[in-house]
């Protein structure tokens, strides 16, 4: 599978890449965008299995991010790991067609309980 | 607003323990940051329905050994640009589990990084509404949450 890992930091992209490893999903290929703006681009030509990323990004948001995926017609799984998560952007995510989000900080339990019914599909 | 200090010290420690295996532990006062030592500042504003802001500082000593958990990298590899990307989403992170705290609809910037030595950084109408100090690895760092009058 080809996973897709949008965060602004390159710090939280190397953890996220660790935590997928750790949770034993190291195997999946995967690629890193730093917005939303380049992680779109990327999608295009790259189709990717499931996109995780982070809310509060420049340019262009993970929710703004998300919008315009579904505006296009993508249907990948798609979930947030952000700092945040207020019930109210827990439902703003769902709304738009998140399937998960995972607060920070997280735990290699954490995915395999988010993702592995994604990945293991 | 008040906030817990048993809250501030679960988000700081969950933070630097599942994050970077690094033990933060809550002091009365940490050893300061020598006058002549290199120190980082990692800021967050938060605007809404509360408005104020989140710093969170620490040596450079300590600022490197976060960064090469984070990067799973040696300390002498580090380069400036990790240093403050790793700050900044230590910040990043501290503010927005604070944020969970708070009344209303808030939402947080996205983080601003400052370092240098003996330095001042102020938050113009910010007041310090609550501040606590931890110890890890025998260096200091210090939690400081301001409120927009």
């Amino acid at each position: 599978m080809k996973i897709l890992i949008v965060d602004d930091s390159k710090a939280m992209r190397m953890i996220v890449s660790r935590t997928l490893r750790q949770a034993g999903y190291g195997d999946h290929e995967s690629k890193e965008a730093n917005d939303g703006v380049e992680a779109l681009g990327i999608a295009r030509e790259w189709q990717p299995d499931l996109i995780i990323s982070d809310w509060n990004m420049p340019n262009m948001n993970g929710i703004e991010f998300l919008q315009a995926l579904k505006g296009e017609g993508f249907s990948t799984p798609f979930g947030f790991v952000t700092t945040e998560g207020s019930a109210q952007m827990r439902q703003t995510a769902e709304e738009a067609g998140a399937k998960f989000l995972i607060t920070k900080p997280f735990t290699a339990d954490t995915f395999k309980t988010q993702l592995g019914p994604i990945l293991s599909a | 607003m008040d906030f817990s200090a048993d809250d501030i010290n679960q988000i700081t420690s969950d933070i630097w323990t599942s994050t970077l295996g690094l033990n933060a532990q809550p002091v009365d006062k940490a050893s300061e940051a020598s006058s002549k030592e290199r120190s980082l500042i990692g800021c967050i504003q938060i605007m809404g329905d509360w408005e104020g802001a989140v710093t969170l500082y620490c040596s450079e000593g300590l600022a490197n050994m976060a960064t090469a958990s984070m990067f799973d990298m040696a300390l002498e590899e580090v380069t400036d640009e990790e240093l403050h990307d790793t700050l900044g989403e230590l910040t990043n992170m501290t503010a927005g589990n604070i944020k969970t705290l708070l009344p209303g609809d808030c939402r947080i910037s996205l983080p601003s990084v400052a370092e240098g030595i003996d330095y001042k950084v102020s938050i113009p109408g910010g007041k310090v509404t609550f501040q606590q100090s931890f110890e890890c690895e025998g260096h200091p760092l210090l939690i400081t949450i301001l409120e927009r009058a």
